[in-house]
């Protein structure tokens, strides 16, 4: 299968607020030399904590925030330097959903305008846009009735379908999905999850699946990539990666998710506080129940430690040793 | 007990301030009334309508009278004629500033919230400039230097009001330009254009609207002072501010009566009073409205 999108080494930092007009400019990393690939018809999983740069990285893909160094490849195509008629073509082909349904509407828009807005930015001809519409509220499960509605007449789960559907009015070949069904109620999520499922297989679109929540992930994900401290710290298969998480960090992630049994906690991963003024070392350092001095340095990088098994941890071999693998428990 | 008290200030609260914003309204109509149906109530003598009859040459004024209900001011300029049309100025005046003063303060304000950086900077500090300055003195430095006449009155009060408005809409613009609205718009591919007038603007230009329309008792009392000192309309103008300019020699009255000549100041100043009474009535139910901790 084709690479739809490469990204390559991508950094963003942010300019922290001055303490005062002389002190210098501190940076703050959001994104830290990550590169991920996605092939046509693929769900990437995104995971990681609160503040560990999806949303930035998403923000990068889409072109809303430019990084500052590295290549994001769409088609191919580097989206980073593009100018123009290209920009505009290669912006089509990314669309967005956002977490909060309420945010990502306009309010003074009704559903007719939002869904058609991407058709009439693009100048699609208007016999044209009146079939999408028709055909994107079918594909999406709204009433053709509710055309002259506006948002705040909608629940959260249908103002996600409305966000869907405009997401596909252009066609594009990804879609980023930044916590699609983090703020929906639970017995809505899983619609909202087997819509977006129905919808790859119909239409062929890439899917970059951003959560915190990792069992959601598992559900609709082919590869799976955890960030932490802004840094792809493991990278692998949503199977492979279950079966036999190797970082830490993925480790205390899969944890909090399959243990909700309080007693059945494994107790070698505890909230770990380590010494925070370590010496130069792994951004999660601080954390890690493993980190010894020798090993855990800061120029470590994702190594393939088996077959499309990325991560990011010189000490992920002894750590086998230490948890086992996770089929044995 | 206590509660029914509480209930009972409440209640009685609420009549209140609802009664004053229709007594600010009813005020209002009515003056929108007079404005519109001036030529009928008054109708004009010569072709410019604003210009106001005189009746003799005489500069004492007269009382009022059967002819001239409302009394004639000095050199004989009919009062009633005066207050009518004088409405249609204070509207014209009011509205064409708010007019003026919004566009400039929506564009200004707009496109600094929008763009941000050093766009931003330079306009919010020539803002700030223009607001360190009491309106009315900077107001009155640009007439001067523009010389006297309603346009110029209307293009300095404009020119002073402007900033506040650009204010007010440069926040709210920057509140909306962070929605996810506008992120998935330009993920669409739209330009600045389609983004600004689609999305930040429906969402960030009413209450500047409201704000500034409510502005128009102030700034009508503005344009009077104006007058007052000589720098609005030409003389014998159907404006209030220059009636009650035209009043100043004759505030003492005579040294017998010294009341002599009281419908000269009296009568053009209520008709401001109740202008700008009325149009605060309205402001302050309105504020209470947009008053986010009442609701
Ligand atoms: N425009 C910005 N200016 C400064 N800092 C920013 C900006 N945008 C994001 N950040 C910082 O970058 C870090 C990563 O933010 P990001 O929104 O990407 O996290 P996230 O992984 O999406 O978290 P969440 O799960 O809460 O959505 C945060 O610490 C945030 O404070
Ligand atoms: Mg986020």
């Amino acid at each position: 299968m084709k690479k739809i999108l490469e990204i390559k080494n991508v950094s963003k930092k942010f300019a922290l607020r001055k303490d005062n007009f002389f002190s210098a400019r501190k940076f703050f990393t959001a994104v830290d030399n990550v590169s991920l690939s996605l092939k046509e018809n693929q769900t990437l999983g995104i995971v990681g904590e609160s503040g560990s740069g999806k949303t930035t990285l998403a923000k990068l893909i889409l072109d809303i925030e430019k990084p500052d160094s590295g290549e994001i490849l769409i088609d191919g195509k580097d989206i980073t330097r593009a100018k123009g008629k290209e920009l505009k073509e290669l912006r089509r082909q990314t669309q967005v959903i956002f977490q909060d349904p309420y945010s990502s509407l306009n309010p003074r828009m009704n559903v007719e305008n939002i869904i058609l807005e991407p058709l009439q930015i693009n100048k699609i001809i208007k016999q044209e846009q009146i079939k999408i519409l028709h055909s994107l509220l079918n594909s999406v499960g709204l009433p053709q009735n509710c055309l002259k509605k506006y948002p705040h007449e909608f629940s959260g789960g249908q103002r996600q379908r409305i966000a869907i559907a405009r997401a596909l009015a252009l066609k594009p070949k990804i879609i980023i999905a930044d916590e699609p069904i983090s703020s929906l109620d639970v017995s809505i999520q899983a619609q909202i999850l087997n819509l977006l499922k129905q919808i790859k297989d119909e239409m062929r679109v890439s899917y970059i699946f951003i959560s915190h929540d990792l069992s959601a992930v598992c559900h609709i994900s082919d590869k799976i990539a955890v960030m932490n401290k802004a840094a792809v710290v493991e990278l692998a298969p949503a199977e492979e990666l279950f079966k036999n998480p190797l970082h830490p960090y993925t480790q205390l992630l899969l944890n909090s998710v399959c243990d909700a049994d309080p007693e059945n906690k494994n107790d070698d991963i505890q909230i770990i506080q380590n010494d925070s003024n370590l010496s130069p070392s792994c951004a999660f350092a601080e954390r890690c129940p493993l980190y010894d001095q020798k090993h855990c340095l800061s120029e470590n990088n994702l190594s393939e430690v088996k077959k499309e098994h990325f991560v990011k941890c010189a000490l992920s071999s002894q750590k086998k040793a230490l948890y086992g693998d996770r089929n044995e428990n | 007990m206590k509660f029914e008290n509480l209930k009972k200030s409440r209640t009685f609260k609420r009549f209140r301030k609802n009664k004053t914003s229709v007594i600010g309204a009813a005020l209002l109509l009515s003056f929108v009334f007079l404005a519109v149906f001036a030529p009928i109530v008054s109708p004009p003598a010569s072709s410019d309508s604003y210009l106001i009859p005189q009746a003799g040459y005489s500069q004492e004024p007269a009382p009022p009278s059967k002819e001239h209900i409302f009394g004639t001011t000095e050199q004989q300029y009919d009062l009633f004629y005066a207050i009518v049309w004088g409405t249609r100025t204070a509207f014209k005046i009011g509205v064409m500033v708010v007019f003026v003063s919004l566009l400039l303060g929506i564009t200004i304000g707009g496109l600094a919230g929008f763009y941000g950086g050093w766009i931003d900077e330079i306009t919010m500090r020539f803002t700030d400039i223009i607001l360190s300055f009491p309106g009315i003195v900077l107001a009155v430095v640009i007439v001067a230097m523009l010389g006297p006449g309603i346009e110029k009155v209307i293009i300095a009060i404009a020119a002073v009001s402007w900033p506040g408005y650009a204010r007010l809409l440069r926040g709210d613009v920057l509140t909306v330009k962070n929605f996810d609205f506008v992120a998935a718009s330009r993920t669409m591919g739209a330009g600045d254009f389609w983004i600004f007038i689609k999305h930040i603007l429906p969402n960030s230009i009413y209450p500047v609207i409201i704000v500034a329309s409510l502005d128009i008792g102030s700034i009508v009392l503005t344009a009077a002072a104006l007058s007052f000192l000589g720098l609005g309309s030409p003389a014998g103008y159907a404006d209030w501010g220059q009636i009650i300019a035209m009043s100043r020699n004759w505030i003492l009255g005579t040294s017998s009566n010294p009341f002599a000549y009281w419908h000269t100041l009296l009568i053009p100043g209520t008709a401001i009073f109740l202008f700008v009474l009325s149009w605060n009535l309205i402001g302050d139910a309105f504020r209470d409205i947009l008053d986010p901790r009442q609701q």
